[in-house]
Formats: structure tokens, C-alpha cells, sequence
């Protein structure tokens, strides 16, 4: 309990930071940088932002809902799906590789960046 | 097929690429390309392309030309408005490259046609704004043992993936089911679907003409927002619908 409220107090900070600023901070120890592209950077209104992390192995889920309920319904519907699981079709991307497994059992221990991607086919 | 005089004069800058030179343009000369729709992706990446010295194009690509097609699908021209793109895109790429065979089907990827036109191609290109099509075209590809090219693009973002089945993920790998939230109109400035067609265009010719380094296993990722550029490792997925049981 007491990990969640200190993850939960150092994510709220890192987002009262202005924008510009967190962009252009280099990830310290327990940072790790989340970035989003097409429809969830839209729906963010943000491509990137850097959370604080005290624990080193964080559920992604955990930090999903977080940054849902952040980011709001728009980007939580692009990220799960009806039933509340993350979306089979979002790409999860753990320092520039694809992480492949359920993406519900996965945690960010040693990870310093994730990418989001949701499919785009624009032509 | 050896190349002629006209080819060496034609494509004489491009015959000093190291690596490339007149095997490359023969293998090149020698090849036929499928591009699923040649809108704001698929329409750069027939003129480059055809600009390369491609033997045959075989373009798939419905419908009329409307005005606000314009900013982006540079192979149709603005008194064609109203009338079939196919006419357009035909009439512009032969005038531009009469050494270079043009077919236009004037119809998009179909599950009725899907298998007949992959067929005639040593190579396919995925520029169509559906994952319908995207997907009938994976299959294909994987079936008959093609290599895909599967560009995208949204807004000022781009994704190019190279496909080559049995040694790299396909496009069900990455998805396994039609992304619910894709909406067939998307945000586009032409530059960057062009963008996108051109690293497309590039890792074929790679490709075909067997040099140079394709990105395979690596999606090719880009936005010109920040001009930010990375190659992101993807893999296959063992339990894929579409590829699982393809190996070389």
C-alpha cells in the first residue's frame, strides 16, 4: 500500500511539471519515459511524459490505469477493451524492442523507456 | 535480361550506387510490384518506383478522384477531378516512364481478388487506408510466399514494416485482430505519406535488387513532428493465425 501512494503522489508530480520541461529532462534512476504515438498522442494531447517510479518491478497495468485516468476516457478506450483488458492490437514497446506475452502480467523492472503504439494505415 | 543503351542512359546516376549498379537494375527491370491503392502513400511510392526502373507496376485503386485527394495523391491531376482514379494514376506514371509496364485495376483489395493480383507480383506494397485490405493482402503475401512492404502513416507519423514470410512477423503477428478505433478518414499532410512511400519504396528496391541492408525484424518508425527516427525490434508471434506454421 504503501509503494502504490508513493507511486501514485510521484506520478501526480511529474505531471504537474510543465510539459516543456519534462520533455526535456534526461530519465534519472526509476524514471522511465513513456511515450505515445498516432491516436493516443492525439487523445493525450501529449507524446510523452516521464513518471517516477520508487519500486522497480511496476505492473504496466498498474501505470495503464493510472495514465487512463490521466488522460481520459478517449485514450483509456484506445488502450483497453470492452472487457477491460489491454487491447490485443496495442504495441508495447520496452527500449525499442516489442515486448511479445500478455501484456497484463508485465512490469517495468530495469525498463527506461516504453513506447505505445496503436495501428495506423493511413495512405 | 541485359540492360539496353536506353536503360544506361536513363538510369545512369543510379547505376553509381555502390552495391546496386547493372545487376541491380536488372533484378529491378525484371520485377513486377503490387501497390494497393497509390493515394497519398501508395501514389509516391509508384512514382519512385517507376523512377527506379521497375519492370511492370500493377496498381490496384477504385474509385473517382475527389478534390480533397489533392494535397497528398500526387499522381492524379487536378482537371481529373470526378473522374476514375485509376485513368489518372495510369496516364501520369506512363508519361513519366514508358520503359516501365503500367497495369491499373480499377478496383481495391478484395477477398475475390486478393489471391489473383498478389500472384502477379514478386513483390506487394500495403498503402491501403483499410486494415481490411492491409489484412487480405497479408495473408496473400504469407500464402504465396511474397514479401510485403506495409507502409502507414497518420498525421506526422510514420510506420514502414517489411515482411518477408517465415523470417520475419507478419502484420497479424503485430495485430492479431482489425483494430477497432482505426477510422477509415485520418489526419494527412502530404509530405509525410510520402515519407512514408519513399522508405517503403526504398526497402523493396533493396529488396529486389539485393543490396544495401533491409530492415527486417524492425519496424521502421518516424515522426516528423520532432524528426525523430528509430528502427523498433518486433517478432513473430508463435501463436499467429496467419504465419505460425511458415518457416524458410
Amino acid at each position: 500500500m504503501e509503494k502504490r501512494t508513493s507511486f501514485r503522489r510521484l506520478l501526480r508530480h511529474t505531471f504537474r511539471l510543465p510539459v516543456g520541461l519534462v520533455l526535456r529532462m534526461m530519465p534519472l534512476m526509476g524514471q522511465v519515459n513513456f511515450s505515445y504515438t498516432g491516436q493516443l498522442a492525439a487523445a493525450a494531447g501529449v507524446a510523452e511524459v516521464v513518471l517516477d517510479f520508487s519500486d522497480d518491478a511496476v505492473p504496466l497495468r498498474r501505470v495503464l490505469d493510472e495514465l487512463a485516468s490521466r488522460h481520459g476516457s478517449k485514450w483509456g478506450e484506445l488502450i483497453f477493451d470492452d472487457a477491460g483488458q489491454v487491447r490485443s492490437t496495442l504495441l508495447v514497446i520496452f527500449d525499442g524492442a516489442q515486448v511479445s506475452g500478455d501484456k497484463e502480467d508485465l512490469t517495468l523492472d530495469g525498463v527506461k523507456s516504453v513506447m505505445l503504439m496503436t495501428p495506423i494505415a493511413g495512405g | 535480361m541485359p540492360l539496353t543503351d536506353l536503360d544506361r542512359s536513363l538510369y545512369e546516376w543510379q547505376l553509381d550506387v555502390p552495391g546496386f549498379g547493372e545487376s541491380g537494375q536488372e533484378k529491378l527491370r525484371s520485377s513486377t510490384a503490387l501497390i494497393s491503392r497509390a493515394g497519398g502513400l501508395g501514389g509516391p511510392l509508384a512514382f519512385s518506383l517507376a523512377a527506379a526502373g521497375i519492370g511492370k507496376l500493377v496498381i490496384a485503386h477504385a474509385g473517382d478522384l475527389r478534390l480533397d485527394d489533392l494535397n497528398r495523391q500526387i499522381l492524379m491531376r487536378h482537371d481529373d477531378v470526378g473522374k476514375p482514379r485509376a485513368e489518372s494514376l495510369a496516364a501520369t506514371l506512363r508519361a513519366f516512364n514508358p520503359q516501365v509496364e503500367v497495369e491499373v485495376i480499377p478496383e481495391n483489395i478484395t477477398e475475390a481478388n486478393a489471391a489473383e493480383l498478389v500472384a502477379k507480383a514478386d513483390i506487394v506494397f500495403g498503402a491501403a487506408p483499410l486494415f481490411e485490405e492491409r489484412f487480405l493482402m497479408n495473408r496473400e503475401c504469407v500464402r504465396q510466399g511474397k514479401p510485403l512492404i506495409d507502409c502507414a502513416m497518420f498525421s506526422l507519423e510514420g510506420q514502414i514494416l517489411p515482411i518477408v514470410p517465415g523470417q520475419t512477423p507478419c502484420l497479424a503477428c503485430l495485430y492479431p485482430e482489425i483494430p477497432e478505433h482505426w477510422k477509415r478518414r485520418f489526419p494527412v499532410i502530404g509530405a509525410v505519406s510520402a515519407l512514408a512511400a519513399n522508405i517503403g519504396a526504398m526497402e523493396g528496391i533493396k529488396l529486389l535488387a539485393g543490396f544495401g541492408e533491409v530492415s527486417l525484424n524492425r519496424m521502421i518508425y518516424f515522426d516528423t513532428a520532432t524528426m525523430r527516427f528509430q528502427q523498433i525490434q518486433v517478432q513473430r508471434n508463435p501463436d499467429c493465425a496467419v504465419c505460425q506454421h511458415v518457416s524458410l
